[in-house]
């Protein structure tokens, strides 16, 4: 990935995961709440998953 | 500055004028993410370590027992005036402010805010609480005095009251402007180092940049919502000291042209008020505060009654309704003001309290990744100046 779509990618994350954070709020339990915290969680998990893969 | 120092912040190295880690935009932002972070290394170490603990404030404020248990939550209840007289019968000398009901979180319980008799703020009030069943008291509590609370006035006022706040908004300020300027800082630096990479085996000084970079792109979103409110809450106090200076302002006017009640018995009790104001609630609303007249939250003649939704954002947003402490006919029913639902929003926003356990899971892992990056951001600063400080005497020396 060229270093112009990563930075994209990272800022387009981070507004991922601040639109799950704030989407929470709006919905109240249920599936929709499920998701929305996926959506949440997405930038912390898939830093997860790119440090596992740089790990030697 | 340098292009040979924005090479070693963002290790670049040969490639950084290609990148752009050479152009003036670049160069200012470097310097604004450096100096904002460095200003607010310390305060923001202490938000961090407070913040943490405020996270599971309910769970620690349930632990320690400040609010007791009612003895039977689904048993009929008393009229909330019967509860409010037996709390004021028991602390002679004293008037009830407002008083508080959450069902959710305790459910049978009545919280009565009392104060001396001629107070009119909440400065000096004191927590009791009544059972709503029996409708006798069972128990006090100085917010002040407990660990949450203690916490919560370093966190959110410094100990100085509304002054700490806008420092605390500082603050937020600051780094909101060191994420948005890190991002910049990031740019050059993503192009050449793969998100996620990380340089183990070539010095610390490389490892903890690129874990520096790689976490702050990962905690960016989270930091972004939480420093944004921050600075909100910041102005909570200005906010509604704007209010009480011009919608309730206006009614304390027209309420001023009335005869006052007497705010200690007022002749509508706090069960008719709330009676009118369930009267107009729509979807569902119900009260869950009732000030009383002659507040800083109300007029001379009439009761604040707060109703809130049951879901979703309705659950954190209030309507007022403004009942005549006289008759018990409600005045008026209103929303607040944008600039306070923006604040009201704000709180559960930057304490994550309103998603159960693993949305405070969530909050607690970016609250300390943050504080790692903090303060491994301050280190890289340190590290920088105690290598060319070590580096200046041998460039003196002829070759």
């Amino acid at each position: 990935m060229s270093g112009r779509r990563t930075l994209w990618w990272v800022a387009a994350r981070a507004l991922i995961g601040a639109g799950g954070i704030v989407g929470m709020l709006l919905v109240d339990g249920g599936v929709g709440d499920g998701l929305l915290f996926l959506l949440a969680a997405s930038p912390l998990l898939h830093g997860w998953w790119r440090w596992q893969r740089s790990r030697p | 500055m340098t292009t040979k120092t924005i090479s070693t912040e963002t290790d670049s190295g040969a490639g950084a004028a290609k990148t752009g880690a050479s152009s003036r935009w670049f160069r200012f932002n470097l310097w604004l993410h450096r100096w904002t972070s460095l200003i607010a290394t310390v305060p923001f170490l202490v938000l961090c370590l407070s913040g943490t603990v405020l996270i599971f404030h309910e769970e620690i404020d349930d632990a320690t027992g400040i609010v007791p248990t009612a003895q039977a939550a689904d048993a009929p209840q008393r009229p909330i005036a019967e509860g409010i007289a037996n709390v004021l019968a028991a602390h002679p000398g004293e008037r009830a402010l407002s008083i508080g009901i959450d069902p959710e979180h305790h459910p049978g319980v009545l919280l009565v805010v009392t104060a001396a008799a001629a107070e009119t703020t909440f400065d000096h009030a004191t927590l009791r609480f009544a059972d709503l069943a029996t409708a006798q008291p069972i128990g006090e509590s100085d917010p002040a005095k407990t660990l949450t609370g203690f916490l919560l006035e370093l966190h959110a006022q410094w100990f100085l009251g509304p002054l700490g706040e806008v420092i605390g908004a500082l603050i937020a300020l600051l780094v909101f402007l060191s994420l948005l300027s890190g991002l910049v800082v990031y740019a050059p630096y993503v192009k050449r180092i793969a998100f996620g990479v990380l340089r183990r085996g070539r010095g610390a000084r490389l490892l903890q940049l690129d874990l520096h970079n790689f976490i702050g792109a990962i905690v960016l979103g989270w930091a972004l919502v939480v420093t944004v409110t921050g600075f909100l809450l910041g102005f909570s106090t200005v906010a509604i000291m704007v209010w009480q200076a011009t919608e309730l302002g206006a009614m304390r006017a027209q309420a001023g042209r009335m005869a006052p009640v007497d705010a200690l018995r007022p002749p509508a009790d706090a069960d008719r008020a709330i009676a009118a104001a369930l009267a107009k609630a729509e979807d569902g609303r119900q009260v869950t505060s009732l000030i009383f007249p002659d507040t800083s939250f109300s007029t001379p003649r009439h009761y604040t009654v707060l109703l809130n939704g049951r879901s979703g954002i309705e659950r954190r947003l209030f309507t007022a309704a403004i009942v005549d402490a006289g008759s018990g006919e409600l005045t008026t029913y209103a929303e607040p003001p944008t600039y306070l639902k923006a604040i009201i929003l704000s709180e559960p926003l930057h304490f994550g309290d309103y998603g159960g356990l693993p949305l405070k899971l969530l909050w607690t892992a970016c609250t300390w990744l943050t504080l790692f990056i903090t303060a491994n951001g301050a280190w890289l600063w340190w590290d920088r100046r105690r290598r060319r400080a070590a580096k200046a005497p041998l460039e003196g020396v002829p070759a």
